[in-house]
């Protein structure tokens, strides 16, 4: 019997002996939580924003919430769910304002400030977080259309009708000659890693080679592809309130066209794409291509009335990017920049840091000062089950934007801000959230 | 050893059940009065020990066809099932028994809306937490074996040892997007070991089972995941109405480690049997995500959501083995609670809680073969309350089930009998409370699957059944037997009112038909 009770007092003992599952006991609802808002301190010396804008999205359920900062510069949420969050912050000076806070007067008739944060964890035990906020840069170029989206795949063009558009939102004429724009690279996924930040994004001070340290992160983006626009400088001329646009391929998608591998393609219905055909610009890269060894992608059909861009960037000479042509992520996974360099080839270009050994087909990403960029637009997925960190810096875009979902013909595209002496002034508050709307895609064409 | 050489293993074990059938010993499969018992057998085998069972060995393939207008939101309107099973008792020796059973069964469910998961609303109120989920219906393809055995032993001291072990094995698929395909594989086992001391016997168990289940959803489609494509994206249940988005839902993995201990007490003479016993059982579902490079593998750091449930089932027994009538009595108490826990958020905002009172009794008058009546009836009363802190929902129910079942053989030749069952079962709620506040964007779970489903629960019901059972006598001692069971539901009242407009109040109707041989 002894026996048996012994037996008996192992057995309970071993089934008692699971994992550690204490839950800690804590009941999940709603908490409070305080976003500090501070002007960066190199420039603002980190003074309190009064009157700051704070916009909570939580990542988990798609809920916002919305406040005002006080005098201290505190937006206190007294209820918010428990989560993760994005959060951005704005905060707009006339220059009256910014002249009575800082003390001296602005060139602008505003001054706009962005800050943000991804993947802010908050719960019982994390109930604030403060936010800097920088004076975000007001292009006199800006990115105003970006047709990424695509259209259906057996009754439109899938993804041959993408296109971006520029803009010169500024009152004077400005020369697009020698203006770069860039494809950026990032993770596609909020989850973290040893080589990412605790947003998900890639931590490229861990790249093979790289001597920025943690500046790599906050000073730079990473592009996979550069196009520039030719030109000797005065070649191309934007008038103010005009635009150009650079296609993929800058035909007429709503026509029958023939690939390159001479396979006829029908377009069933005309009204889900758009004619490029009288696009600025087409990225072509048949040449490139065929000086890699490599065939002309089937879909890359030259228009010899459009110019084409330079290829400024491809990978690194020996590591070609893979892309066969401007095919621009029709779920939404890119950014783009438009920037200005004068010695661009001379930018160094690394692997992302999750790779450890180079090998044959590793791509490398080149380097682009965030000081050199003069608009750009975070990209996200439509899905928020995919949703990805961003690229960009808030000074840059503070939130990013998507269409609401893929091949269904829509563009994101810059809201009207006004119209001076019939010239259409386009929103630019480098906040994409609250600078662009999603609808049909229309090259040239203005979201009122 | 691979899956297939388990299954024939199994088989050829099983299949060596002949015919050694014990003097005065009780055979299980002849009414399906003695079911419980081979229920409590698979169950607790050391209570069976000094028990004279028939050997027996059947098999069975079966095929069932259910209709479901009147249904919770999450499970099918249509099953079509077809099953192969073989089951049975080998008495190696007097003190040495063997049990066990295979199952396939292939099914094919119409119209789940709702449920990307394994889980089905059909057995229970409501879902385990931490599922995908998309409105729209769609048809799924199932199919599973499982494995089921043990043997019990009694040594020449009196220490009393047996061994349980099961493994059971899935796969099913949706056909329209969005499509998930989930693989499950489920194995455990159980040691019991006690002690007989003339009529008393005494034991204890500990238990350990694991199940896996790998889960991805694809689209053909890919575009259809996005929110402005309402029906078709895919979301994630925490809770019970906490739904969030994740990105794990293209590939996931779900293990539940579960542990039991239980013990109990059993005095036995030639007609008596009275028996007492316990188990604690506690669960642990752990939900693997992905990690920084997109991978999904079982690690600690990945586990995204947990699931507790801790049970506890106390369970008193009572069977008179007369010459003229068996008598059976069951009195069942279980009590189940719940709580999930979001890693990331660190905390927990969904808690069930389950109790459950069950009384069963029955008695069965035979002459020679012919069973002239078997009577039961059984009453069950459930205690149910789901609470989710971020849906806002809170539910409660307590519910009653009474049952009532009468089967004889009306017609009982030598070579031929005939056994007819008719069965009733009544379900009315008694009391209940709903509760319902959105704190987040989107009621449409709530709109669409909460209220309904409790609109169901509270709804009385009355089930009615009738089976056919023709048994043959064969040469060598076989028996075949060829069976009807058709049952319908019907709903007895307009409590569902209260929660939904459009309520389906169509007859469910259940049949199914099937042949058998003992050997």
């Amino acid at each position: 019997m002894r026996k048996i009770l012994l037996l008996l007092t192992a057995v309970i003992a071993l089934s008692s002996c699971g994992e550690d599952d204490d839950f800690g006991g804590a009941a999940l609802q709603s908490v409070p939580f305080a976003v500090n808002l501070k002007y960066d301190d190199e420039t603002f010396n980190g003074q309190a924003v009064a009157q700051g804008n704070v916009i909570l999205k939580n990542t988990n359920t798609g809920d916002t919430y919305t406040l005002e900062t006080n005098a201290s510069g505190v937006a206190n949420f007294t209820e918010i769910l428990p989560g993760t969050y994005d959060v951005t912050a704005t905060k707009t000076l006339t220059n009256t304002e910014f002249n009575a806070v800082f003390g001296y007067m602005p060139s602008t008739e505003s001054v706009t400030f962005n800050g943000a944060q991804g993947q802010v964890l908050v719960n019982a035990n994390v109930s604030a977080t403060t936010i800097e906020l920088k004076s975000a840069r007001i292009g006199d170029l800006v990115i105003k259309q970006i047709s990424y989206a695509g259209s259906h795949a057996t009754q439109g063009a899938v993804f041959r009708d993408q296109f971006i558009e520029i803009y010169n939102n500024s009152n004077e004429i400005i020369y697009a000659d020698g203006l770069y724009i860039a494809q950026l690279y990032g993770k596609t996924s909020t989850t973290t890693s040893s080589f990412t930040l605790s947003n998900g994004q890639f931590d490229w001070s861990q790249s093979l080679n790289m001597t920025s340290g943690s500046s790599a992160n906050t000073n730079y983006v990473y592009a996979d592809y550069v196009f520039k626009i030719p030109g000797n400088g005065t070649q191309y001329p934007i008038q103010p309130g005009e635009s150009i646009v650079l296609a993929q391929s800058a035909i007429n998608h709503k026509a029958p066209l023939t690939s390159n591998t001479g396979t006829p393609i029908t377009i069933q219905n005309p009204d889900l794409t758009v004619d490029l055909s009288t696009a600025d610009f087409e990225a072509y890269l048949g040449d490139f291509r065929v000086s890699l060894g490599e065939t002309v992608y089937l879909y890359d059909i030259q228009n010899p009335a459009v110019p084409d861009m330079e290829i400024a960037y491809w990978g690194r000479e020996g590591f070609a990017n893979n892309n066969k042509d401007m095919i621009l992520d029709s779920n939404g996974r890119d950014s783009f920049v438009i920037f200005r360099a004068d010695n661009f080839s001379t930018y160094p270009n690394f692997t992302d840091p999750s790779v450890t050994t180079v090998i044959n087909t590793s791509t490398y990403f080149v380097q682009i000062p965030i000081s050199t960029i003069i608009d750009g637009v975070d990209l996200q997925h439509y899905s928020p089950n995919s949703q990805r960190p961003k690229m960009l810096p808030s000074q840059i875009d503070a939130s990013f934007i998507n269409t609401d979902a893929a091949y269904n013909s829509q563009a994101v595209i810059r809201k009207t801000k006004t119209t001076v002496d019939g010239r259409i002034i386009l929103e630019d508050t480098n906040n994409s959230a609250n600078d662009f709307v999603k609808r049909k895609a229309e090259p040239r064409g203005f979201q009122n | 050893m691979t899956s297939i050489k388990r299954i024939l293993f199994f088989m050829l074990l099983v299949s060596s059940a002949v015919n050694a059938q014990l003097a005065d010993s009780l055979f299980l499969k002849e009414n399906s009065f003695y079911l419980p018992l081979q229920e409590n057998l698979w169950e607790t085998p050391l209570f069976f020990t000094t028990q004279k069972l028939a050997d027996f060995t059947q098999t069975q393939i079966d095929f069932t066809h259910k209709n479901n207008p009147i249904k919770r939101v999450q499970s099918a309107d249509k099953v079509t099932e077809y099953g192969f099973q073989t089951q049975g008792i080998f008495n190696i020796k007097p003190k040495l028994r063997l049990f066990g059973d295979f199952r396939y069964t292939k099914s094919i469910e119409k119209g789940i809306g709702y449920n990307l998961s394994s889980g089905r609303t059909e057995e229970q109120n409501v879902l385990a937490p931490n599922y995908f989920f998309a409105p729209k219906k769609g048809n799924w393809e199932n199919q599973t074996y499982a494995l089921n055995g043990g043997f019990s032993y009694e040594f020449n001291n009196h220490i009393l040892l047996s061994a349980l072990a099961f493994y059971e094995n899935g796969k099913m698929f949706r056909t329209i997007d969005p499509r998930p395909q989930i693989t499950s594989s489920n194995y455990g086992g159980e040691i019991q070991t006690g002690y007989a001391l003339k009529n008393h016997h005494v034991f204890g168990s500990v238990g350990f089972y694991r199940n896996t289940e790998k889960l991805s959803i694809l689209y053909v489609d890919d575009t259809q995941n996005a929110p402005v494509y309402q029906e078709t994206f895919t979301r994630f249940s925490s809770g019970y109405g906490r739904i969030i988005f994740n990105s794990s839902y293209s590939s996931n993995i779900t293990i539940d480690r579960n542990t039991n201990f239980g013990g109990g007490y059993q005095y036995q003479n030639n007609r008596n049997s009275f028996s007492v016993a316990y188990k604690y059982n506690k669960s642990m579902d752990d939900f693997y995500g992905r990690d920084g490079n997109g991978k999904i593998y079982v690690d600690k750091d990945l586990i995204e959501f947990k699931y507790k449930v801790v049970s506890h089932a106390t369970k008193i027994n009572y069977f008179f083995d007369g010459e003229k009538f068996d008598y059976k009595l069951l009195l069942k108490y279980t009590k189940d609670q719940g709580d999930n826990y979001s890693v990331a958020e660190r905390g927990q905002n969904y808690r069930m809680n389950l109790e459950k009172i069950t009384f069963e009794t029955g008695l069965i008058k035979k002459e020679n073969d012919r069973v002239l009546y078997s009577f039961e009836i059984a009453a069950n009363y459930n205690r149910h309350k789901y609470v989710d802190l971020l849906g806002l929902t809170q539910k409660k129910l307590n519910t009653i089930e009474i049952e009532a079942s009468l089967n004889r053989d009306v017609i009982a030749l030598k070579k031929n009998k005939l056994n007819l069952q008719i069965y009733f079962q009544n379900y009315t709620a008694l009391d209940e409370a709903f509760l319902f506040s959105s704190i987040t964007n989107g009621n449409y779970f709530a709109e669409n699957v909460i209220i309904p489903d409790h609109g169901f629960d509270v709804t009385s019901k009355l089930q009615s059944r009738l089976l056919a059972q023709h048994f043959i006598t064969l040469p060598k001692n076989r028996t075949l037997r060829i069976f009807v069971d058709y049952a319908t539901l019907i709903i007895l009242d307009k409590k569902y009112e209260d929660y939904i407009a459009n309520f389906e109040t169509k007859n469910n109707s259940f049949f199914n038909a099937g042949i058998s041989i003992n050997y």
